[in-house]
């Protein structure tokens, strides 16, 4: 059998690579692979932490106090933990230029979805028209990998909009504030679905609602948002984990992929790797090359191996994003309530929004705000800290946020390409990403809605607070190197080999020809599992 | 006084946990407010009325809160409302202090609307007095960027 070399540990990576051990063969891994540091207390609750550390503030602010969230326009109301911060750490070198879009990248063992929050959401058969194979052959590898990872949820009104699949289950206890939320909308079904085609269900969700192999299931804790202590909500390192388990598995951790050497017959022949800290570049032979470092990174490492073959460096049109829309809320009939920071942190219960196309439907998702830190949202209020202070207190339980998800297509002039200039030999990636024309109205309509909907949940939005993501901060990047039947230029072939490269395959985000406004990640993994099966 | 030496930062401290929570910082609380100043300029760096403002502050609890209410509208990126979030967060990290805003008894809503119309009376009334002294001050000697820049 081939040897494989798999470039990235991310989703897409970790899936290709245990469906092809599974087959049997030898498989190669090159990551940078930054390793999670030990769990803190992991038995603690997110209470237990305050109160039983030695230093709390260094766990839950940083060494540097990093954590806090200081006045500043245009800050988010909560950002990446301390804890999670090797996530974002970056190779010696690592640079880039952006125009329109503010990437995020991740060379952490398990890649960026370390931090993502386990939305699993399958994009149905209308929003796979554009691509190269149909639900029915997505459908049983959504199965697999909800086997594999654990995926929970109900078969609710958001049915409608995201198929259910195999292996899923039933869902998490749900917070005091989210069922107050479902009961509500029990009885406002038929206004909110009705007149505003809005639906609300529980969100699918990457955690475990019983135990899964040695996986445990969720004991609720708290500490979601810090890092799950205990391993029931899902990450692609414990796929690693499995993985490594393999003796037909090598993982060739602390290098970063930067081009794969193409011989006279354009086949990969090598991957050229260099160390992560800096240093000479090594080759590793390879007879087929998966590239899942990410649809950026995977696409950087595809206009590299082009230039240093041809001399030519290619533009590949098509980036998307989801944009995302934070709307902060305040549940009336919660306000002077306690509340239990026990409970699952992540989103529990979602809005699909009906557009004028199936594809352009708009996807949302609450999260009720128990354990995140407080100060950020104390600090935008309009008033002195401690009366923001005495309001954020009695309103705490009432808190929540909407986090509208907008869908992308592939447009010409939102691409990624290369400096060659400025370093030469270290070439940088160049991205570029305008939003749609009329971009602007459909978020005054997905708000309005979403608006709508929450005050028929007994909730009101206050003014000047819902606040518009920048470009790349959903980190659902897709679509320089698409999937296509034909063989087009710069295209891959519906088992994701490239027809400009026999033996390379995108099994990554840099594939999808369109972006629905869901969570990418279940997809990621569920096409890197169609992949294994269908070409090797 | 500068506000990075160790008496000035305890005693500015200690003055703003009796603004916010109402009772005197612990040790450890001190000690992870005087080191998040010794590792970052974010708590020193502003301008003159910046500091003075911080100057004013550290006098107590009411000139604490006098300051603050006019910082939360005309200042909010200076130096006071920095020091005021890094200690929020602090005290929302650690124990015992993290239970003045996670622990609550319920409230009903007649008497909570009642508690934040008195307390907005009050922090507007605030914000007019000092606003007389310090809105001229701050003309003249420069301050932070307003809200919203």
């Amino acid at each position: 059998m081939d040897r494989i070399v798999v470039v990235g540990s991310g989703p897409s990576g970790v899936h290709f690579a245990l469906s092809v051990l599974r087959k049997g063969y030898d498989v190669t891994m090159v990551d940078v692979g930054f390793p999670k540091p030990a769990v803190v207390a992991p038995d603690s609750t997110f209470r237990g932490l305050k109160e039983n550390l030695d230093d709390p503030v260094r766990y839950f602010l940083g060494e540097k106090f990093e954590g806090v969230v200081l006045p500043q326009p245009g800050r988010e109301y909560y950002g990446i933990p301390p804890s999670k911060n090797y996530v974002f750490r970056t190779p010696a070198g690592f640079d880039n230029v952006t125009r329109g879009f503010a990437p995020l990248f991740g060379f952490a063992q398990g890649g960026i979805a370390e931090v993502w929050t386990g939305g699993c959401y399958p994009f149905n058969a209308d929003e796979l028209s554009d691509f190269p194979f149909s639900y029915a052959e997505l459908g049983p590898c959504y199965g697999e990998v909800a086997r594999r990872i654990g995926v929970c949820g109900a078969a609710d009104d958001l049915a409608r909009h995201f198929p259910v699949h195999d292996n899923l289950l039933e869902p998490l206890e749900l917070d005091g504030h989210s069922a107050v939320l479902l009961a509500k909308y029990e009885k406002k079904r038929a206004l909110i679905q009705g007149e505003w085609k809005c639906s609300v269900g529980r969100t699918r969700v990457a955690v475990l609602s019983r135990d899964l192999g040695s996986r445990k299931k969720c004991t609720y804790l708290g500490r979601c948002l810090w890092g799950c202590p205990t391993g029931a909500f899902y990450t692609p390192s414990l796929t690693l984990a499995e993985c490594r388990e393999f003796p037909n598995f090598h993982y060739v951790t602390g290098v970063r992929a930067s081009h794969v050497r193409l011989d006279a017959n354009r086949r990969v022949s090598h991957v050229v790797v260099a160390p992560a800290d800096g240093g000479n570049p090594q080759e590793i032979p390879a007879e087929r090359v998966a590239l899942a470092a990410g649809a950026l990174s995977s696409s950087q490492i595809y206009l590299e191996s082009m230039y240093r073959h041809t001399g030519e460096v290619l533009k590949l049109d098509g980036l998307m994003d989801n944009r995302q829309i934070l709307v902060p809320f305040v549940n009336l009939g919660l306000i002077g309530q306690p509340y239990n920071p026990e409970s699952y942190q992540y989103h529990q219960v979602g809005m699909g929004i009906e557009q004028g196309t199936p594809k352009e439907y708009v996807h949302a998702q609450v999260t009720t705000l128990k354990t995140a830190m407080l100060h950020p949202i104390i600090q935008n209020l309009p008033c002195d800290a401690r009366l923001a202070s005495f309001v954020v207190r009695h309103f705490h339980a009432a808190l929540g946020i909407v986090n509208i998800n907008l869908h992308d297509t592939r447009r010409p002039g939102n691409s990624v390409t290369l400096d060659v200039q400025t370093a030469p030999g270290r070439p940088r990636l160049v991205i570029e990403y305008s939003p749609a024309k009329g971009e602007t109205e459909v978020i005054r309509r997905a708000v309005r809605t979403v608006r709508k909907a929450l005050g028929a949940l007994g909730c009101i939005v206050p003014p000047g607070m819902t606040h518009v993501r920048p470009m790349g901060a959903s980190v659902h990047y897709a679509g320089m190197l698409p999937m296509s039947r034909t063989a087009g230029e710069h295209t891959v072939s519906e088992t994701c080999e490239s027809h400009a490269v026999k033996n390379l395959y995108l099994v990554d985000g840099a594939t999808f020809p369109f972006l629905p406004a869901k969570n990418i990640t279940f997809t990621l993994m569920a096409n890197a599992v169609r992949v294994a099966d269908a070409a090797f | 006084m500068s506000s990075t030496e160790p008496g000035a930062l305890e005693r500015e401290c200690e003055g703003f946990c009796h603004y916010l929570m109402g009772r005197a910082p612990d040790a450890y609380v001190l000690a992870k407010y005087a080191e998040a100043h010794r590792l970052t300029t974010d708590y020193s760096r502003g301008s003159r009325f910046d500091r003075l403002l911080v100057s004013f502050a550290a006098w107590g609890s009411f000139s604490a809160s006098l300051a603050d209410s006019y910082a939360s509208l005309f200042a909010r990126q200076g130096i006071l409302r920095r020091k005021l979030v890094l200690l929020l967060a602090i005290l929302e990290s650690s124990s015992p202090a993290h239970g003045f805003l996670d622990a609550i008894e319920p409230t009903p809503v007649f008497l909570l609307a009642l508690q934040l119309l008195g307390r907005g009376i009050l922090f507007g009334i605030r914000v007019l007095a000092i606003s007389l002294v310090l809105l001229p001050l701050q003309l003249a000697l420069g301050g932070s960027p307003p809200r919203g820049e």
